[in-house]
């Protein structure tokens, strides 16, 4: 019998942004924007818990920005305590901070995220300075006790049409659409720096393991198990998966 | 196509009497299997995605599966079980009532609506 293999992408997006002086980040299409950039990331009508199923991290320019009262008190990603702790709460340059669930609003059906103004309600905002990384990281539906099911793709080895770098962190794998129209369904992989070769490898080695036998091969899973035997093999680092479905 | 498996999905447990009760497709001819009703996500259904029988390139046929919450996981892993499955005939019995060459089907499948085309 002529058997596949099928490769399961579980979705974590994961979105990296700069922005202006804008407390609005963008990262799905939405009707009265256009930054193109964005629109791989999808919408959150399907999140589960703010706060829970979504982290947002800015991580400063410059000496520039503003931090509100009640945001974190060390950096997110090295822990370390941030330069500012009394007095005008101004970010130092490169410190990553943790927004708290109280300091941002989720436009459910437009994939923007508004982020308060350090002077908010409760203090739990952040005023944005031109050049800041806005990071977001979200999975769907995590919430809900049901581990997580919600974002998912498994299509067989033999659907995909290909695989492109985006940047030096984002690689795009791309299948024949479920919508059996001349269009493709993509898998973004955020990984590691220098990682498209290693990328390809990987999906090359998925696709023809088990020569005997048509398995099912989990590629990423980012939220139920970080490491995965392929991902390992080829140091790949991956911190995100989006999927996206062609309209 | 000789050396190939052939996927049967069944909703009655006898024969059909009208259309979308059943359909065998190849397992070629699978795209995609995709959590939720359609491209619509949820956690208690499950969508099989086949190329459309009419093959224009702009249809496709669905096999939406109703099952326990949050087993899109387990359900795919039984599914591609199933799909490559070594049968002498490459006949693959995936749904038919309660009977089924998928492992688990009767505890984690309820029910299945198939659309030949949409």
């Amino acid at each position: 019998m002529n058997k596949t293999n099928y490769l399961k992408f579980m979705g974590y997006r994961y979105f990296k942004v700069t922005q202006g002086a804008d407390q609005t980040v963008q990262l799905a299409k939405d009707d009265t924007k256009t930054n193109a950039a964005a629109l791989n990331f999808g919408e959150f009508a399907l999140l589960g818990t703010t706060g829970a199923d979504i982290q947002v991290v800015v991580t400063a320019a410059a000496a520039a920005g503003l931090r509100g009262a009640n945001t974190a008190t060390t950096d997110f990603y090295t822990g370390a305590d941030l330069a500012n702790l009394t007095g005008t709460l101004t970010p130092a340059a490169g410190e990553s901070v943790l927004i708290p669930s109280g300091g941002y609003a989720v436009g459910a059906t437009n994939g923007v995220i508004t982020i308060e103004a350090s002077g908010g309600t409760g203090g739990d905002g952040y005023d944005l300075a031109s050049g800041d990384i806005v990071e977001v990281y979200a999975y769907y539906n995590a919430g809900t006790g049901s581990g997580h099911q919600h974002d998912g793709l498994v299509v067989p080895a033999t659907n995909l049409t290909g695989i492109d770098p985006i940047s030096d962190i984002t690689t795009r794998i791309s299948f024949k659409s479920a919508l059996g129209t001349q269009v493709d369904d993509t898998v973004l992989l955020i990984h590691g720096s220098g990682k498209y070769k290693d990328v390809c490898k990987m999906i090359a080695a998925a696709c023809n393991a088990h020569p005997h036998g048509g398995r099912l091969i989990t590629i990423c899973d980012v939220y139920n198990g970080p490491s995965l035997p392929l991902v390992d093999q080829f140091d790949l680092g991956v911190i995100g998966t989006n999927i996206y479905y062609a309209a | 196509m000789k050396g190939e498996n052939y996927l049967f999905f069944s909703t009655p447990a006898d024969e059909p009497n009208a259309a979308d009760e059943c359909i065998m497709i190849p397992a070629s001819s699978v795209l995609s299997i995709v959590p939720g009703n359609l491209l619509t996500p949820g956690l208690t259904t499950t969508t099989l995605f086949f190329k459309g029988l009419a093959n224009t390139g702009a249809t496709r046929g669905t096999v939406v599966m109703t099952h326990t919450s949050g087993e899109y996981q387990n359900l795919c892993a039984d599914l591609v079980s199933a799909i490559n499955s070594t049968v002498s005939d490459g006949f693959v019995n995936m749904f038919n009532g309660f009977q089924s060459d998928i492992p688990n089907a009767s505890t984690l499948i309820s029910s299945i609506v198939i659309n030949s085309e949409v």
